[in-house]
């Protein structure tokens, strides 16, 4: 605290001095000098800005099964593989996108374009350059670019008044969430890529320190650890193509997920998706125990109004343990489809008395529910005391009678 | 004319009271301030039929004078700001404009900025009436901490006016400004209410802010016109132009009507003349709200703390319930802060609807919350400076009925001073508020954030006075520090951080304490409170007072910021005592001047509440004690010694006064260097602390402390060294004119004055022998300054 106070009172004095002096202009510093050679296959294409096209064998893309995230007549070709790297992680209009690659699949081949910003003055014609990959009709495929990568591209070419966009998006965050959020230790593509292509990557970078090395970059120190973030960010870019072609896959090769939570992950995206075989997946992973592979199915037959199907699989998963959605499903089932208040009383006494933690909220429907239940039980819309009553059991009734 | 029939009643009141010799002989000063009829001038011509319609509906049907001044100057896109009363009219000063505008380009947006959420809250309200009541199509959003996120998206992109508050500008909408770029190039009109409360190292802040809003707005192409409105302070031009930095047109002539006014000065009785002992504030405000409350008079009471907001209160409602028992309908609430929100907002629409007839309130209400009309307003202790005794004074008033304020002293000195020289009251004008944007901490935070926003112009500036050179020497201390870079003509943000995230507006703790009521199994939350606050009402078996109940604290809970209480049915309250205290952590620079020895040091200031008071309802005897066991409320910040060190004419000046009168003679001077100070660094009284020890446990020395109230300081200490010339220098001029006769608050503060003995006379001629006379010293003893 002292220190910065007596460096500010160094430039006050200084400031007091030039006031004195009458000094008011003076040439603004020169920036450092720096001089930057491209590496491997980068070359200059403008003032602060390299470029690179790269083409990458994979033979997965060629070989696409089935429809899980794309729609089924789907032009592969149509499909932009991208990621960038900035200066921040917390967004803002301060953080800037200094590494952006774009890919696409051509014959067999992942064709790559990649931009590097090489200091600030450049982001412009940097943005222009990248601005001649974006279109609306292409669907844009990141990780957590959704939220990040795009939103944050779309203040940069505000700010710079570039015009482009790219509407669609295809995150593939969302999908691997579904599918590894209880398996892996955390959905980072690092950790996915590794736990699920198996992939192991040899002196990568951790994601938190690029914004770092790229400064030191930019200030012409620090070569070798960027040539690390280059590698790191062609591997990211392909890494995302592999994954889109390991879930497309998926349906058919349901062997590749070892763990229920990854089938029952599986099974709510073909639901989604409207796949049929979404129901078989669902069922598979909750007969092999995952409880959560039990609520797309809830949902699913609630949805289709297959109540014989919704009873069984509500019993099925009520056998595993206390579930709040399915016990109040269940007593709905057997209060407004079977009419057996008792029975549907007993089911919403499974939670009350199973000691299960329940938000007020919660709790307060419940016992609403349990309430109304037993007057219907007792009354049974015939003996009424009390007004209140009264008008609560009639409103039942005709329900029941409707 | 119509007649109102509460005319006659507190006309009635009032003469009663002037012919009770009981409560006559109490009133120091009576003054009756004429009724004035209002200014008139005809609805402009281009407003809009619809929004005559709408006017027309609430009765308007030609504007005040100033109203119609402010619409034509914002119109033809003149920065104004507007200094009139409450209930003057105010707030069409600046909707009329801005709907008008609005209503006729599609695309224009309008920004209203209110230092808190109470306000824009308050002003949603007022706007929704003009706009929805009209069906005008102009969708009016708030948009604060408290806008859900679903909602804040189309406030950016639909919100043709947004209601905001600095702290949300700074830290949402600037470092975000891509988002809002339809809004930002349209922005036509950017309305700032309650201006005088910009003052000081907040007002420092908000100047940048504007700075940076102002920069963005260029960016996409937006011009603004600002419109200030600001309660009456000793410069609203200066201050207003300040603010923006450019220039600004004052309109000040009130065109609204007001009926007569009466003030009053009300000494409490003696109760023990030897000791000079009055009766208590509390007591006598209930007494004397009662007198007006019976008629079913509307009054306001303004109490001085949260705790005698409550006790005032449930006096008063105690005392009605006995009169009136079920049958009388009238309603009496307390009003403070740590309410919930729909709490407060139901008290004041109670009270602009009629339903509440009186309020008893902190500062709470002072500032522009609408509550309606008033006709009394009762001051229990006088508020700490003119500009708040008048803005409390001036809540009640009517366009035209007759309206009161009683003002009520303390058993303070000041309160003392100002009931026995109301002249000083109404001849004084109102405190002067001062800013000092270019402080080097502030400017220095909003670089920062200015940089992170948009790459910096080598040739661009920042605010008015900012010569290139100082600005290029401190963007070149943040690239030194790696947040910022220089390439090509221009200076880039490197920081990884969020720099708004980092810099603070306001120097008080945000965090607050939940309260919740334990009471017979609940579990529920009945108000919230900043930490400070709870330690000294929320402390383990304190009575807590709230609304009509009461409570006790069972436990407060500091690490998750709850405080549990339960129901209670004591006959006594609790009152805790704070001790403060000032540590020296460690001296930096130290001088030797033949005045007196000053020193900067890093300082711990340290404040503790450890014990309470219990003291009976109604007597107000004290009961006992008890002990707090809480950790204290420390800031780290810069501080100035002065010493009386050994040699010095400050030591030889305090050897001249008779040792008994030493101490009381410096703390005289620590109050008059706490006068003068905020002129020279720019800076509010509240935002710099002074103790005064006659022998100092750090420097062994008799030592004034000066420190800056922000944590970490913001260069008021050093500003102090640099200036200590002329602020001392000042403070003699300053003593030496005043025409008080033995001190009062704005010199040495209320002193006492016997035929032996004037505490101004020794303190102007302490200043003079210690600071001002020059000794003709042998040559080379000159001082140097820096």
């Amino acid at each position: 605290m002292a220190k910065l106070g007596a460096r500010l009172q160094q430039l006050r004095a200084m400031r007091e001095q030039n006031r004195a002096e009458g000094r008011q202009e003076t040439s603004p510093r020169r920036s450092h000098s720096r001089d930057l050679q491209p590496w491997g296959s980068w070359e200059p294409a403008a003032e602060f800005v390299w470029q690179t096209k790269e083409r990458l064998p994979l033979p997965e893309l060629s070989e696409l099964r089935d429809g899980l995230l794309l729609e089924p007549n789907q032009n592969l070709e149509e499909l932009v593989f991208y990621d960038f790297e900035t200066t921040g992680l917390s967004g803002g209009a301060g953080t800037v996108i200094f590494l952006a690659g774009f890919a696409s699949y051509r014959a067999g081949e992942l064709e790559m374009s990649r931009y590097l910003l090489t200091d600030y003055p450049g982001e412009g014609e940097f943005l222009r350059r990248i601005s001649g990959h974006l279109s609306p009709s292409k669907t844009y495929v990141s990780y957590n670019g959704k939220s990040f990568d795009q939103k944050l591209l779309q203040s940069r070419l505000i700010i710079h008044a570039v015009p482009g966009g790219m509407p669609r998006q295809l995150d593939l965050l969302y999908p691997a969430r579904r599918l590894w959020r209880d398996v892996l230790d955390s959905c980072s593509l690092q950790q996915v890529e590794r736990g699920v292509l198996g992939v192991v990557r040899s002196e990568d970078i951790p994601g938190a320190l690029i914004p770092q090395v790229y400064q030191s970059f930019v200030r012409g120190e620090e070569y070798g650890a960027m040539q690390r973030v280059d590698r790191h960010h062609v591997q990211d870019i392909v890494t995302l193509a592999r994954l889109l072609a390991f879930f497309e896959n998926l349906p058919s090769r349901t062997e590749l997920l070892g763990y229920p939570q990854e089938l029952a992950g599986l099974g709510a995206l073909l639901l989604r998706a409207g796949d049929p075989r979404g129901e078989e997946v669902l069922h598979e992973a909750l007969s092999r125990g995952e409880p959560r592979a039990g609520r797309p199915l809830l949902l699913h037959y609630k949805r289709t109004r297959d109540y014989r199907r919704l009873e069984s699989v509500l019993r099925e998963i009520l056998e595993a343990g206390v579930d709040y959605l399915a016990i109040v499903e269940m007593a709905k089932l057997l209060e407004h489809r079977q009419g057996d208040y008792a029975a549907a009383l007993e089911t919403i006494d499974l939670l009350l008395e199973g000691g299960t933690e329940l938000s007020p909220s919660r709790r307060r429907a419940i016992e609403h529910r349990r309430r109304r239940l037993a007057g219907k039980l007792k009354g049974d819309c015939k003996t009424v005391d009390g007004s209140q009553l009264l008008s609560s059991s009639f409103s039942s009734c005709s329900r029941t009678i409707r | 004319m119509i007649i109102y029939p509460a005319m006659d009643t507190l006309e009635k009141t009032l003469k009663h009271l002037e012919t009770d010799p009981a409560f006559r002989s109490q009133v120091t000063c009576w003054y009756r301030e004429e009724a004035r009829p209002g200014i008139y001038e005809e609805l402009p011509e281009d407003i809009s039929p619809k929004i005559k319609e709408v006017l027309k509906n609430r009765g308007i049907e030609r504007l005040y004078s100033h109203q119609a001044a402010a619409y034509g100057s914002a119109r033809r896109r003149e920065n104004i700001v507007v200094v009139t009363p409450t209930a003057s009219g105010k707030t069409l000063s600046y909707n009329l404009p801005v709907v008008q505008t609005l209503m006729e380009r599609k695309e224009a947006r309008a920004l209203y900025l209110f230092p808190t959420k109470a306000l824009s809250q308050d002003q949603q309200a007022e706007l929704n009436e003009l706009v929805l009541a009209g069906g005008l199509p102009l969708k009016v959003a708030t948009y604060d901490g408290d806008t859900p996120k679903s909602l804040r998206i189309s406030a950016r992109e639909t919100g043709r006016i947004v209601i905001s508050n600095p702290d949300m500008l700074h830290a949402g909408v600037l470092p975000n400004h891509p988002k809002w770029i339809k809004f930002l190039s349209n922005l036509e009109y950017i309305i700032i209410d309650e201006v005088h409360s910009y003052r000081g190292i907040f007002g420092s802040h908000m100047t940048n802010l504007i700075r940076r809003l102002k920069r963005i707005a260029e960016f996409y192409g937006g011009d603004p016109t600002f419109i200030l409105c600001s309660a009456t302070i000793g410069n609203p031009r200066e201050l207003a132009e300040a603010l923006i930095e450019e220039e600004v047109k004052l309109i000040d002539v009130n065109g609204a009507p007001s009926g007569e006014k009466h003030f009053l000065m009300y000494n409490p009785p003696l109760v023990d003349p030897v000791q000079g002992i009055r009766r208590g504030v509390v007591l006598e405000a209930k007494n004397i709200a009662l007198r007006f409350l019976k008629q079913r008079i509307k009054t306001i009471v303004f109490a001085r703390s949260r705790l005698r907001t409550e006790l005032i209160a449930s006096y008063i409602k105690k005392a009605i319930a006995n009169m009136y028992n079920e049958n009388s309908k009238l309603r009496v609430e307390s009003y403070r802060g740590g309410y919930l929100p729909n709490e407060r907002r139901a008290i004041e629409k109670g009270l602009r609807g009629g339903s509440v007839h009186a309020v008893v309130s902190t500062t709470a209400l002072e500032l522009g919350i609408d509550v309606g009309e008033l006709d009394v307003s009762i001051l229990a202790g006088m508020p700490a400076s003119i500009s708040s005794i008048r803005q409390q004074a001036g809540r009640a008033g009517r366009r035209n009925r007759v309206s009161a304020a009683v003002l009520i002293a303390s058993a303070s000195p000041s309160d003392q001073f100002l009931v026995n020289h109301w002249d000083y009251f109404f001849g004084r004008s109102p405190e002067s508020a001062w800013i000092n944007p270019d402080n080097i901490y502030v400017l220095m935070d909003h670089l920062k954030c200015a940089v992170f926003e948009l790459p910096f112009r080598d040739d661009e500036s920042f605010g008015k006075d900012l010569g290139r050179q100082e600005l290029i020497e401190m963007l070149g201390f943040l690239e030194e520090a790696g947040t910022v870079r220089h390439s090509a003509d221009r200076w880039y943000w490197t920081g990884t951080g969020y720099p708004a995230e980092e810099v603070s507006l306001r120097t008080t703790n945000p965090r607050n304490v939940v309260i919740i009521d334990r009471s017979r199994g609940k579990n529920e939350v009945i108000g919230e409170m900043d930490v400070p606050s709870a330690k000294e009402l929320l402390f383990p078996n304190a009575v807590y007072l709230h609304r009509d109940s009461q409570y006790v604290c069972l436990e407060l809970d500091l690490q998750n910021l709850k405080a549990y209480i339960e129901e209670s049915q004591l006959n006594y309250y609790t009152d805790s005592v704070v001790k403060s205290d000032l540590k020296v952590l460690e001296v930096d620079w130290s001088r030797d001047f033949s005045d007196s020895r000053l020193m900067l040091a890093d300082v711990l200031v340290r404040s503790q509440v450890a014990k309470f008071k219990k003291l009976k309802f109604g007597t107000h005897e004290n009961l006992g004690y008890g002990d707090i066991h809480l950790p204290e409320e420390e800031i780290h910040t810069r501080a100035v010694l002065i010493c009386a060190a050994e040699g010095s004419r400050m030591r030889s000046a305090l050897e001249k006064t008779p040792a008994e009168l030493r101490e009381r003679l410096i703390s005289h001077v620590g109050t008059l260097v706490l006068n003068v100070v905020p002129v020279f660094l720019l800076c509010e009284r509240h935002d710099v602390g002074i103790a005064e020890r006659i022998r100092d446990p750090f420097t062994r020395l008799p030592t004034i402390y000066l420190y800056d109230k922000a944590p970490g300081g913001i260069g008021l200490a050093e500003g102090f060294v640099q200036k200590k010339e002329s602020i001392l220098h000042a403070a003699y001029e300053l003593v030496r004119q005043c025409p008080c006769e033995a001190g009062c608050p704005s010199c040495i503060g209320p002193g006492e004055s016997t035929p032996e003995l004037n505490m101004k006379a020794e303190v102007r001629d302490f200043i003079r022998t210690a600071f001002v006379e020059k000794e003709r010293g042998p040559a080379g003893e000159e001082e140097d300054e820096e």
